[in-house]
């Protein structure tokens, strides 16, 4: 009966240890991204700090076309906090420093990630950002993850 | 020659956006775009003995609210133009075209524009009216207010970038001319700038921003008292020291420094400015500066910014009192150079001396993407013998006010 009941709670601490484990892991999976770009670009991977510098209007951003997802979209979020590292209304207000004085203009913004795939694979300097779980389809590269 | 050459280019700005436009009216052209901004300021402050950059005890919403417009057309992906206009509700500030300007990119790391520009000197003086871009209700107007900048000229800019794996870094120079008036104490002084240039560096690594900027301008003042009394002086011998003193033009050299670390969590900044006439009898040397940091509650901001300005001008020579003490008063001469020592004191007595330290505490509330509400509070706090920036002084007033604005912003 001992045996059973401390056989049954190594069990339950066994399943909560296994579960406090793999919450982590999953919430962290959700808070990963990969950039991509078309495979014809000559690029084969960006810094960190590139990739912030393209999306936030750097020399590097006449370059390439930025392509973003709406101000909604959770990976957009995730995006911001993990590669950015600002929000989204520190963002918005850099962004109207440099659109109105002319120095760049905002990332393309579409509405979900089949749509920025698609572009990436049309246009050959676009780079977006999609959920690490994205299944790519031929035509696009990863450039960056995180 | 130079006004007539920005005449041209302004006219061809113009056409090219109409005819943009035209083509947007007709087509779904993706390459105009029409942006805005604009802010709503509500002001006060708690004394009936001045008033303070247009405010007074009065709630005022004229002051600083105003409307933006901005028209950009991409005629190739090398050139393209925009024009930037701004609705003014205060009276005392014209509503205009703020920028004017033609944009050629040659190459991915080369800008070129050509037209009427914002002048680039501090951090933000380039958006000063889209509020929006950044945490106060207004900058500090000891830096972003002192009174004989020069908001917009007329010329050719030039920025060239350069990124690293790890930094981006951008080259700006430009040059070009100015003309203006500066209100003040119900005084209009129209004043012109033959040549305005100027250098600006930024460098941006990880969460940090530098800029560091140089500027210069040849400043010719209207001041007739100036140049009668210049007159008088000369008249009554040889005074080359005072006549130069009482020139009423200068060169201006403008320094600058600034720096910024931003995070998910709180931001800090601080910038310095030294505005350095080389002629400071009529415009004086300001040193200034400001520190501000602020911690993020997401979606709202509390900020906190100290800032600061020391004014000050040089002294007349004193060969006139000189001249005065080896000369008998029977001489015909004496009275007059008397009366010129008083109008030298006169003048010097009712210079503007614009020294003020302030404290800010505000907030932020970014409501949703685009839109924010901001409520700062401003302790002013100038010497009671100085003029302090206030304006229309009042005897009794001590120099010293709460500055209260709150403002919603906006851009779309």
């Amino acid at each position: 009966m001992i045996t059973t009941v401390l056989t049954n709670t190594t069990t339950a601490i066994f399943l909560l240890a296994v579960t406090l484990l793999i919450a982590p892991l999953a919430v962290a999976d959700d808070n990963r991204v990969k950039v991509i770009a078309n495979s014809n670009t000559n690029l084969s991977s960006l810094s960190s700090s590139e990739v912030r510098q393209i999306y936030m209007g750097g020399t590097l951003s006449r370059r390439f076309q930025a392509v973003t997802l709406p101000v909604e979209h959770p990976l957009r979020k995730t995006f911001n906090v993990s590669v950015i590292g600002l929000t989204e209304n520190r963002i918005q207000s850099y962004w109207a420093q440099l659109l109105f004085t002319g120095r760049s203009t905002p990332p393309k913004e579409l509405s979900s990630i089949a749509d920025a795939i698609n572009f990436v694979i049309k246009e050959p300097a676009a780079i977006a950002y999609v959920s690490s779980d994205t299944l790519l389809p031929e035509g696009v590269i990863v450039v960056f993850e995180r | 020659m130079v006004t007539k050459y920005m005449y041209v280019v302004k006219a061809f700005i113009i056409c090219s956006l109409g005819a943009s436009a035209s083509v947007f009216a007709s087509d779904t052209a993706d390459n105009f775009h029409v942006s805005s901004f604009g802010r709503i300021v509500a002001g006060t402050i708690d004394t009936d003995k001045t008033n303070f950059h247009g405010y007074d005890d009065d709630i005022s919403l004229k002051t600083n609210s105003l409307l933006g417009i901005q028209l950009n057309a991409e005629a190739t992906d090398y050139l393209s133009f925009t024009a930037q206009g701004v609705f003014r509700t205060n009276e005392d500030k014209d509503s205009e075209l703020d920028w004017l300007y033609a944009t050629i990119q040659p190459k991915n790391n080369l800008t070129l524009k050509v037209g009427k520009l914002r002048t680039p000197f501090f951090m933000h003086s380039d958006v000063i009216d889209v509020g929006y871009a950044y945490h106060w209700a207004s900058p500090p107007e000891q830096m972003y207010g002192a009174f004989f900048l020069f908001p917009t000229f007329e010329g050719i800019d030039a920025t060239w970038g350069y990124s690293g794996e790890n930094y981006d870094s951008s080259f700006e120079a430009y040059v070009g001319q100015h003309s203006g008036e500066i209100k003040r104490s119900n005084r209009i002084t129209d004043y012109n700038v033959d040549v305005l240039s100027g250098f600006i560096t930024t460098l941006r690594k990880e969460n940090f921003e530098f800029r560091a900027s140089f500027h210069q301008g040849d400043v010719s003042l209207d001041i007739p008292e100036l140049n009668l009394l210049s007159g008088a002086i000369q008249s009554f011998g040889s005074f080359p020291s005072t006549v130069d003193a009482l020139a009423p033009d200068s060169k201006v050299n403008v320094y600058q420094f600034g720096v910024r670390y931003d995070n998910l969590d709180y931001f800090a900044g601080l910038e310095w400015v030294t505005i350095d006439p080389e002629l400071k009898t009529s415009m004086p040397k300001i040193d200034t500066f400001y520190v501000t940091g602020g911690y993020i509650f997401n979606p709202v901001t509390i900020h906190l910014t100290y800032a600061e300005s020391k004014v000050k001008y040089s002294d007349f020579p004193s060969e006139l009192n000189q001249a005065l003490a080896g000369m008998s008063p029977s001489d015909p001469r004496y009275t007059g150079l008397l009366q010129s020592t008083y109008g030298l004191n006169f003048i010097s007595a009712s210079r503007n001396v614009d020294s003020l330290k302030s404290w800010t505490l505000g907030a932020r509330w970014d409501i949703r993407p685009k839109l924010a509400v901001k409520a700062d509070v401003t302790l002013l706090d100038g010497a009671e013998n100085e003029t302090a920036m206030f304006d229309s002084i009042k005897d009794g007033f001590n120099r010293e006010a709460m500055f209260y604005q709150v403002a919603v912003e906006w851009v779309f």
